[in-house]
């Protein structure tokens, strides 16, 4: 290792005064993808970049998958109330299921790429916090979200 | 009848066999001897810090650091006090402080590196780790750390350095702790459970052990058999259940109906078998305990 | 302690009469007489404050000084060893150089003494052993002076039939256990929660056994660890070795023989390495030389400790029974002003409670009593209800020991070595 590199290693990496709080733990991140959707499971995942503080190099990715289902919602909602024949697929239990589905491959994603964090918890970090006050919260606005995103659709039919 | 110095090894030694009521007498004794002597503080210090008052711990790291503002022991010490506190920027301060005047010291790169894991910094760490082992390859916190960094990067060669570890010092507390960590991570349950069994016998106040065995018991024990692949693959496993439980269904409905309502029973009876099991198989544990 | 300049003689008199339970008048009156060369009525003073605080060590150590002043050398010394047992015993105190008895060449004890390495010297103090006629063994500050034999331990029945069987007649009949091909030797283990007589168990063993007893307790270990730490536990070994049949008793074991896996510094690994080697013997050299060791921490001692030929045999020392409780209460309160006690409900009451917690339960009611009588200038016994509070105001302290230990041997896999507790324990409905 060069003084160089030794002088890097040396900078401090903590700031005075910031508090570290633990990840919500993977457990709660698969009830709140299961039962939220794509909005929950972003708001509770975006939590955990906050903390890891690589919230910045993540967003993208939160906004790719944002920005995704709600195209997929707008398209669901317009070819559900067009009023002509919908596809077997336009169903809202495939909508759901869909949801789940891409809400989970969100947290396998976002779980891999913050696995080291994840592990470090586990071995030598704190217990995860209470997550039910964020999981509730991330459900309640991923409801009121998909309920808005439905509604503005179907109102530019009407 | 012994020096102040003796005194102060024996107040050390006591200590380190965790009689801390007698190394309090002792050291009152050795103090009223020397009060000037910095090293009293200091023993006082890690007393304090054993008894989980870091409070006094602190007061006494720091009038011992007033006395010999470079004493490496000190600066460790304060540095393992702000660390039990979390205060992490400040005791990340210090311990680079300590590094900058001891730049060949392993132990104090390694303590940077706990800092940093504890910090979730997991690069960082890794750096220091490597840093660490390259000053003193035979340092026992450097390799511990090394074999940390290597379990949580899910390093290839970190198994191979466990076992090597197991072979030169089986008998070492931190190695043994060290296996039992990555039997765990490698879902390993049995040889875990055994694993810290021996920890729980060595160690028996140790109440986060005894709350993992029970995990163990629960992931070895026959009425958890049906979970085992849930256990192995974790919440992939459970999505990846859901998925194909709902393709399955979704298929066998198509075909035929009672099918699929015999595929939906079973699938919901497993789901209810593995929300229910946990709590009940837990009290049955604690109360039962880990018979072999 | 000094006396502050505004006592005089007239004035502390004065003081006693006034309030005469004031121990800190009595001990300044004790030292002014002794200072003043009135040793007899010092002794008197000393003796008073004895009897206030029978635990103390400090008026007991006074009480040897002013005895040894008179030349009454074979009390001093019963007085002194009396004080040793105190727990507030001060190796160091400065009035112990004084009565170190000085070695004379045609005594083998000080011989043997004057052979041991210089900090072990400075705690050795002999006391008789179980056999008058034998050599009397170094013997630390630990138990009382009196000879205890196994009536003298309150309770503890089986406890003593399986020591009786497996500890000392072998040691007594040796012939008869190998004709029988049954395993002898090795060393004996006493563990279980503080204050329950493990002490008391390993001299009554010694006294049992008929042999002289070298003790070594945790100011001696202290001193092991001063100097050369290898050659002072050699050292003792040696001396039991001279002096067999000897029962060689390690108090506090944890603390001398503490787990390597757990220690950091190489001193405790190389001194435990030591010991192992006394152990084994050399050869065999430990013929006739019973090692018993005693712990509350049984789980801090080396594992290597525990292996065939040292101390394989583990004896768990239980909290007493509810009977031995019983008799407790009846014998400690011999001679104390009473009045009708069932003492079976306050064995009853008295659930988990050690033999010093007993203690403690007694001296709390005593100065309940003590008080009331001092306000109310009517004099009385101890009732039932003085020492059904104070069980009350107690906590055993036992428990925190029981707690633990049920960790390993519910959840630790305990094995062999913990099996009696966990009888112990599912017997007491703990488990």
């Amino acid at each position: 290792m060069t003084n160089d590199d030794l002088e890097q290693l040396l900078q401090p990496s903590l700031k005075e005064g910031q508090r570290l709080v633990p990840l919500y733990s993977i457990r709660a991140g698969f009830f709140t993808a299961f039962f939220g959707g794509v909005f929950a499971t972003l708001i509770l995942n975006g939590l955990n970049s906050w903390r890891l503080g690589r919230f910045g190099r993540d967003v993208w990715f939160y906004l790719g998958a944002g920005v995704l289902w709600t195209a997929v919602l707008l398209w669901f909602s317009n070819t559900l109330f067009q009023g002509s024949q919908a596809p077997w697929i336009v169903n809202p239990r495939v909508l759901r299921n869909a949801g789940r589905v891409l809400a989970l491959i969100i947290l396998g994603r976002t779980y891999l790429s913050q696995r080291d964090a994840y592990k470090v918890q586990d071995f030598v970090g704190d217990d995860p916090p209470n997550p039910w006050p964020a999981a509730l919260g991330a459900i309640a606005i991923s409801i009121g979200l998909t309920g808005l995103i439905v509604a503005l659709a179907t109102r530019s039919l009407g | 009848m012994s020096t102040t110095a003796e005194s102060f090894d024996s107040v050390a030694r006591l200590i380190e066999i965790g009689r801390l009521g007698d190394a309090k007498r002792l050291l009152g004794q050795a103090i009223a001897h020397e009060p000037e002597n910095p090293r009293g503080e200091l023993l006082a210090g890690h007393i304090a810090l054993l008894e989980g008052n870091t409070a006094a711990a602190e007061t006494y790291a720091s009038a011992a650091l007033a006395r010999d503002p470079h004493n490496l022991a000190t600066g460790e010490l304060l540095y393992e006090i702000l660390a039990q506190q979390k205060r992490w920027a400040e005791a990340e301060r210090i311990v680079i402080e300590l590094i900058r005047a001891h730049p060949t010291d392993a132990d104090l790169f390694a303590s940077y590196c706990h800092l940093m894991l504890c910090t979730l910094h997991v690069d960082k760490a890794s750096e220091l780790s490597k840093e660490a082992l390259r000053l003193d390859p035979q340092n026992d916190r450097a390799r511990l750390m090394g074999v940390l960094v290597g379990l949580v990067r899910g390093d290839a060669s970190t198994q191979y350095q466990v076992e090597k570890l197991v072979s030169e010092d089986p008998e070492s507390r931190w190695v043994v702790t060290l296996l039992f960590t990555s039997l765990v991570d490698q879902k390993r349950f049995e040889e875990a459970l055994r694993v810290g069994q021996q920890l729980l016998r060595a160690n028996p106040n140790n109440t986060a052990l005894t709350e993992a065995l029970v995990e163990l018991r629960m992931q070895t024990h026959w009425i958890a058999a049906p979970a085992r692949p849930l256990a192995r693959w974790g919440w992939f496993g459970a999505a990846a259940l859901w998925v194909l439980a709902l393709v399955t269904i979704r298929l066998a409905s198509a075909l035929q109906s009672t099918v699929a309502l015999w595929l939906a029973g079973a699938y919901l009876a497993y789901c209810l078998y593995t929300w229910i099991y946990p709590p009940l198989l837990r009290r049955w544990i604690r109360h039962r305990g880990i018979v072999p | 302690m000094t006396q502050p300049p505004s006592h005089t003689r007239d004035s502390l008199e004065a003081q006693l009469l006034r309030d005469p339970f004031d121990p800190g008048i009595r001990r300044l009156y004790a030292e002014m007489l002794l200072r003043l060369g009135e040793v007899e009525a010092s002794l008197e003073q000393w003796r008073l404050l004895v009897r206030q605080s029978p635990e103390a060590a400090d008026p007991r150590i006074a009480v040897a000084l002013c005895l040894h002043r008179l030349g009454r050398e074979s009390e001093s010394a019963e007085q002194l060893t009396a004080a040793g047992s105190c727990s507030d015993f001060d190796a160091t105190d400065s009035r112990l150089e004084e009565l170190d008895p000085r070695p004379t060449p045609d005594n083998p004890h000080d011989r043997m003494e004057s052979a041991s390495p210089a900090p072990l010297r400075a705690n050795l103090r002999s006391i008789p052993g179980g056999r008058t006629d034998l050599p009397v063994a170094d013997v630390v500050s630990i138990g009382s002076t009196d000879v205890i034999r196994f009536s003298d331990v309150v309770g503890m029945e089986k406890l003593k039939k399986t020591i009786r069987l497996s500890v000392i007649q072998p040691f007594l009949q040796p012939g008869l256990f190998e004709r029988f091909k049954k395993k002898t030797g090795g060393g004996v283990l006493l563990y279980g929660p503080p204050g329950c007589g493990k002490t008391m168990m390993a001299r009554a063993i010694a006294t049992e056994c008929d042999a002289s007893f070298t003790a070594v307790g945790i100011s001696d270990i202290l001193n092991l660890w001063s100097g050369q730490s290898e050659q002072n536990l050699s050292a003792i070994f040696e001396m039991a070795r001279s002096q067999t049949p000897a029962v060689l008793f390690f108090d506090e074991l944890d603390a001398l023989a503490f787990s390597r896996s757990k220690a950091r510094s190489e001193h405790t690994r190389t001194l435990v390495n030591e010991f192992l080697n006394q152990l084994d013997g050399m050869s065999g050299r430990n013929h006739q030389v019973l090692v018993l060791g005693a712990t509350n921490m049984p789980w801090d001692v080396d594992d290597a400790m525990k292996r065939p030929g040292r101390f394989d045999r583990q004896v768990f020392v239980p909290p007493p029974d509810e009977a031995a409780r019983a008799e407790m209460f009846r014998q400690k309160l011999l001679g104390v002003p009473c009045e009708a006690l069932d003492f079976a409900e306050l064995g009853q009451l008295s659930r988990h409670f050690s033999g010093a917690d007993i203690d403690g339960v007694l001296e709390l009611a005593k100065e309940t009593v003590l008080t009331e009588i001092l306000e109310s200038d009517i004099e009385r016994g101890l009732s039932a209800a003085d020492l059904q509070e104070a069980i009350g105001e107690s906590a055993p302290s036992t428990l925190e020991w029981l707690k633990t230990v049920r960790n390993v041997v519910k959840f630790g896999g305990g094995g062999r070595a913990y099996r009696d507790v966990e009888k112990y324990l599912r017997r007491e409905k703990m488990f």
